[in-house]
């Protein structure tokens, strides 16, 4: 299979032992055609340059006191106040606590739901049935995050709500879910489950369909069982994605949603639903203050930054996936 | 030796430094402006501001007259951008009858953009952090009193006393007629940046008790007169069967714990009130400016623990709506009217509007209620928006601004600007006020006359309405426009209250500096949002006794003395 | 004794076909979970919204009205948003994706020199942002503010996106296939057009579809960089939608027509969900046309075993 706009020497030239280093570096970028490579990704450099790199010095708004009225460069610098501030703040441990269990409650029990979901999707024959279920778990990715919380509360109202009128027919209290605490983080991360796990299952189901169906047969050929199918083709298949996900989602593990969570917010459930976001929003109302929410979110980012490094080295050692 | 890709690395690093020395560098520099004040010609007359420049009869300084109108001799234009509240229309006040006749009439034009709420406040900060900010800003709480200040300490807005002395004699005949209005607008130095907007209807309380007259009657009760007797009353509401419907269905009280739309929660606390009968106004920073003049925290005082313990009493007897912690305003609503099954409740809005009009005479107001401790005390409110004109220092001839927001603040206009223009009778096409056929010589306002095929999401607005920065004085108002039924009630609600109002507002507008203010936002939210916790828990779960200490001292850990201090300071600084 | 190769076959049939039943159970279990919200919305959004909110909806629609639809399709500025958000998810979901999957393609190449650097440089990016305020500033600089570019560039590319799509051309089988074409002596460009990107079908429509949809549910962006009208998404439209229905405490204050005040309330109610219904159903279909490039057991052709 030769491709006619093949540019490249013919294989088998390796760079010599004793080549210099500029030879190398030529030899690999010429020749080997490697500046290929470089210009496909030169546009997405280009790009992230100029609207992620280029706005990065705002991050110094977090080491400055800062106000609208007066550029960046201009605020004065005050160094690490605003992060002391935060941490010997009295909230700090509990919304440190609240923020922590929240996201990794979200992760370790909706992170799976996806994959098992593609996984299951993947091995029915009835295509009706693939194509109905796909499209049926695709669309609560759409509903707005005020509707869906509206009907939470409509759904679990201990008044009026469906939920409890079927609990209380077989004989349960009702129970005051969007009022509690204790259910506050249960209503939560199921409710963020059950709205995204089809939206998410479509990337596994991508990687599951890539799957040469060739190794189905010579399985089945070999007499393996549904089950061993699945552990030992469908998996293997879908672990680099499933690795990367999950390293990807644990370097945003402490970004809870600010803005879900202000809508399920009651005063009786503060103390497990403030979260740091929340937190910093409420201190913004009062007084716009962009120094001291940018210092809390790049304390948030640090502490994603380690979890990650700290998940990314497990990931190598155990997987040989990894980010980087 | 130099690594493998470290020649890629370092191309990167390089050129983000240079991006961010470029970059760095422009902040200091001002931005681009916006178009603003452009004289579409120079000005006739030699320019220079001295007075005493005649064009026809009238004494000019620059292109402006000092009197009368037009305004200025070449017509100017400006750019002013505001808040646009939620339903309302249209969102370009240029498009409305009412100014396009005063910018004719006055030869100033200006273009509003009226940015929606959702996104007012990221769209605020944006102007003025890129440093293109308008000529003006303008509506009723576009800016907060504490963006006023530091707005106008660091240069965006401008002072504007000088001016308002010199070219706004409506304005300054208000000023005078409402001596707190000065106060009101002063800023913490001194300066006044802004003008706020009200309408002055004689409303003095912001709340009301309402109760099921239906209910008592079935029942053969009295209104409560004090806290024992509401405890009776509404046993009796949950016991008893009042809508004779056979079933134990009644809500006996029911109330917004909190309220705001989407995520704009603020913590309102209907349930005043109950406060008010145990001798305490309770507000929502938890300070308040008793009848000595003191600047007191009120959850920490003994009558809100009392009225604390009498609010848990009533839920865990099941009184109170279980759901008042997380239900809104929709909910609340639905079941005043559709499922009619509240007894008692508490409006914000001092009428009975948000009953149907059919059962509205089935509904009473409660008076003022006494508890075994506390006197008789309901809150007093202020009624000015903060905010509603700020001019910046992007705007050419600010005096010129002046006399146009002067101009529209006349007797006449102020009338017309918010209630909509003056129509002759019959009128339905928009909002308007036509001759009443009540009371001869006065205008009413005719949105009761919407024809039925006319949807109301179609029934256009002539003038400004809830977004102008319209000073409606009470004299001005009962010149010219008769008294809505509406009008009718809330009066009636107000004056039920009057006897007992305290002395200084419930929401009295304190001024901090910037300093103060960074402080002040911390300590408030922490302190806020722990009452809050705790209140709420108390009330659906008991246990106040127990923990009273607990919580007193954790509050002065929190820094509540310094948090009192601060206000203390801020309102001495101005009363003293 | 061992099993003869029949009854092998019988017992792997009956397992089939008991597996079969499980799945099935199972998705029709997930569908009816999902699918009761959806229905209620669809319901909520021609009933009369008094008992939607007093919670007496459950299974039928109640006093059927189309009076939130009829509000909906009067907004003038309806049409206009449905066209840029068509725009925006198309062209914007192209370019974004078509820009993803060539800058996946390097960082999926253990021996490119430029991997592990470039993937710091864009992981950096993941974690450390100036916030919106240098950002509108360089979008304004740029001269993109108003204009119908700046959402199809603004957070245009986006790096989880490009890892996972890295991640799916460094899988196994797509590995062996690179390097044989290597060994025929296929440059890079090459590879990638003719070889890598159609059996990579699976990630393409992934990505565009991805994409599509993000563009399609923002509003945010939009709200900050577009001020006038014209090139709004259908969110914000449909957003100014029920904020100018919504009831404010002004308008209670302001409106004498208490039947108004109730129509006005109503209509607000049940505007919110036809709204999403009016959001998401042209997202429905362009997912359904889509799952058919979903297809199992894309061929490899060229390598086996």
């Amino acid at each position: 299979m030769r491709s006619k706009e093949s540019i490249v020497v013919s294989s088998g030239v390796k760079p010599k032992a004793n080549m210099t280093l500029a030879h190398k570096i030529k030899h690999k970028f010429i020749t080997r055609g490697e500046w290929q490579l470089y210009l496909l990704i030169l546009p997405v450099v280009i790009y992230f340059i100029i609207f992620h790199y280029a706005p990065m010095y705002g991050i110094q708004i977090a080491f400055r006191n800062y106000s609208i009225t007066k550029p960046i460069m201009e605020a004065k610098w005050v160094g690490l106040t605003y992060f002391e501030r935060f941490l010997k703040s009295p909230m700090f441990p509990q919304l440190f606590k609240n923020t922590l269990i929240i996201s990794f409650y979200d992760l370790i029990v909706g992170f799976p739901f996806p994959v098992i979901f593609a996984v299951v999707l993947n091995q029915t024959q009835s295509k009706r049935l693939v194509k109905f279920t796909q499209t049926v778990t695709f669309a609560p990715y759409f509903i707005s995050m005020v509707v869906l919380v509206g009907m939470l509360h409509l759904f679990l109202s201990p008044t009026s709500g469906i939920v409890n009128k079927f609990l209380g027919s077989i004989g349960i209290e009702p129970i005051y879910f969007m009022g509690e605490a204790k259910w506050f983080r249960h209503v939560y991360v199921l409710s963020h489950i059950w709205q995204r796990t089809g939206y998410q299952a479509i990337i596994y189901f991508a990687a599951l369909t890539s799957v040469d169906p060739g190794l189905y047969e010579a399985a089945t050929i070999d007499g393996a069982t549904r089950l061993e199918k699945i552990w030992y083709i469908d998996l293997p298949s879908i672990t680099p994605t499933v690795v990367t996900m999950l390293l990807l989602s644990v370097g945003r593990v402490l970004n809870v949603d600010t803005q879900r969570t202000l809508l399920m917010q009651a005063p009786t459930n503060l103390p497990t639903s403030e979260m740091f976001g929340t937190y910093v929003y409420k201190v913004g109302l009062i007084n716009a203050q962009f120094s001291y929410s940018t210092a809390i979110d790049l304390f948030k980012t640090f502490i994603n930054l380690i979890l990650l490094i700290v998940t990314n080295q497990i990931s190598k050692k155990l997987t040989e996936e990894s980010l980087w | 030796m130099i690594k493998k890709g470290t020649v890629a690395k370092i191309l990167s690093i390089l050129l983000s430094c240079m991006f961010i020395v470029a970059l760095a560098g422009c902040g200091k520099t001002a931005a681009p402006a916006q178009p603003t004040a452009a004289p579409t010609k120079a000005p006739a007359q030699q320019g220079s501001d001295s007075d005493t420049k005649t064009g026809d009869g009238r004494e000019m300084v620059g292109n402006m007259y000092k009197t009368g109108t037009p305004i200025v001799k070449e017509p100017v234009k400006y750019y002013a951008l505001g808040l646009q509240m939620n339903n309302t229309r249209p969102s370009n006040l240029d498009e409305t009858e009412l100014f396009k006749k005063i910018m004719e009439e006055t030869n100033v034009f200006i273009e509003w953009d009226l940015i929606p709420q959702a996104s007012w406040t990221e769209k605020k900060n944006l102007t003025v952090a890129s440093g293109e900010y308008p000529d003006f800003f303008y509506g009723p709480k576009s800016l907060s009193h504490d963006e006023v200040q530091k707005f106008g300490a660091d240069g965006v807005l401008i002072d504007i006393e000088g001016l308002l002395n010199e070219y706004a004699p409506n304005i300054n005949k208000i000023r005078k007629e409402y001596p707190l209005y000065d106060g009101f607008i002063r800023s913490m130095d001194g300066k006044i940046y802004q003008l706020a907007s009200f309408t002055d209807e004689g409303f003095d309380s912001h709340i009301s008790s309402i109760i099921n007259k239906e209910w008592l009657d079935n029942l053969g009760l009295q209104v409560p007169t004090n806290t024992d007797e509401l405890y009776t009353v509404l046993k009796a509401f949950k016991e008893n069967d009042p809508n004779r419907n056979g079933q134990k269905d009644e809500i006996p009280m029911s109330f917004l714990y909190q309220e705001g739309n989407d995520l704009n929660r603020e913590v309102k606390r209907d349930f005043r009130p109950i406060y008010y009968a145990f001798g305490i106004v309770d507000t929502p920073s938890y300070i308040w400016i008793n009848d000595n003049d003191e600047v007191v925290f009120t959850a920490t005082t003994e009558e809100w623990k009392q009225a604390t313990a009498y609010m848990a009493k009533l839920y865990a007897e099941g009184l109170i709506d279980p759901e008042v912690f997380t239900q809104d305003r929709t909910l609340l609503t639905n079941k005043l009217r559709t499922q009619k099954n509240v007894g008692v409740y508490f409006d914000y809005r001092k009428d009975l509007s948000m009953i149907l009009e059919e059962d509205q005479p089935k509904f009473t107001f409660i008076p003022a209620m006494k508890s075994p401790s506390g006197k008789q005390i309901w809150a007093s409110a202020a009624s000015f928006a903060e905010g509603g004109f700020a001019i910046t220092s992007k705007a050419k001839n600010p005096e010129v601004l002046i006399r146009f927001i002067d101009y529209c603040n006349s007797e006449e206009y102020s009338v017309q600007m918010a209630f909509g223009m003056f129509k002759e009778a019959g009128w339905n096409q928009t909002e308007a006020l036509i001759p009443s056929e009540t009371v001869p010589g006065k205008y009413e306002v005719n949105s009761g006359l919407r024809p039925a095929n006319v949807e109301p999401s179609d029934w256009f607005m002539s003038a400004p309405i809830a977004q102008g920065c319209t000073l409606l004085t009470k004299t001005a108002l009962d010149k010219y426009v008769a008294e809505k039924a509406s009008s009718v009630a809330k009066s009636e609600a107000c004056a039920v209250y009057r006897p007992y109002l305290s002395k200084w507002p419930y929401n009295y507008a304190f001024k901090f500096s910037a300093e103060e203010l960074e402080e002040l936002a911390l300590l408030q939210t922490d302190i806020v949002q722990y009452v809050i916790q705790t209140h709420s828990r108390w009330m659906s779960e008991g246990g106040i006794e127990k923990e009273w200490d607990a919580y007193v001292a954790h509050l002065n850990n929190l820094g509540v003395q310094r948090y009192v201090e601060l206000y203390k300071t801020a309102f001495e600084r101005v009363e003293k | 004794m061992r099993e003869t190769a029949a009854i092998r076959k019988i017992k792997s049939s009956r397992e089939d076909v008991l597996f079969e039943v499980i799945t099935k159970v199972l998705l029709i279990i997930a569908c009816l979970i999902v699918l009761y919200p959806l229905y209620f919305i669809i319901i909520a959004s021609i009933s009369n919204p008094d008992y939607v909110i007093a919670g007496k909806l459950t299974l039928y629609p109640i006093d059927v009205t189309f009076s939130g639809y009829r509000r909906i399709f009067k907004f003038k500025n309806l049409l206009n948003g449905y066209k840029n958000s068509f725009f925006y998810a198309i062209v914007g979901g192209a370019l974004s994706a078509a820009f993803t999957l060539f800058a996946a393609y390097p960082l999926s190449k253990k021996d490119f020199s430029g991997r592990k650097p470039f993937t710091i440089f864009l992981l950096i990016t993941m974690f450390f942002q100036g916030g919106m305020i240098p950002l509108y500033i360089v979008v304004n600089k740029l001269g993109l503010r108003n204009t119908p570019y700046v959402l199809l560039i603004v957070n245009g590319i986006q790096v989880w996106n490009l890892l996972v799509t890295s991640s799916y051309f460094k899988s196994n089988h797509i590995e062996s296939l690179s390097e044989a074409a290597e060994i025929d002596g296929c440059s890079h460009f090459g590879y990638f057009f003719k070889i890598l990107l159609p059996i990579s079908k699976p990630i393409i429509i992934t990505m565009l579809l991805f994409y599509a949809v993000w563009q399609w549910n923002d509003f945010f962006r939009a709200m900050i960089y577009l001020d006038k009208p014209d090139y709004q998404p259908l969110q914000i439209v449909l957003k100014d939608l029920l904020a100018t229905a919504q009831v404010s405490s002004t308008i209670y204050d302001l409106m004498e027509d208490q039947e108004a005040l109730t129509e006005m309330l109503r209509a607000a109610e049940q505007m919110k969900y036809g709204v999403i219904v009016m959001a998401t159903l042209p997202m429905m279909v362009v997912y359904l046309i889509m799952q058919e490039y979903f297809v199992q057991g894309i061929t490899m052709g060229s390598v086996k075993g």
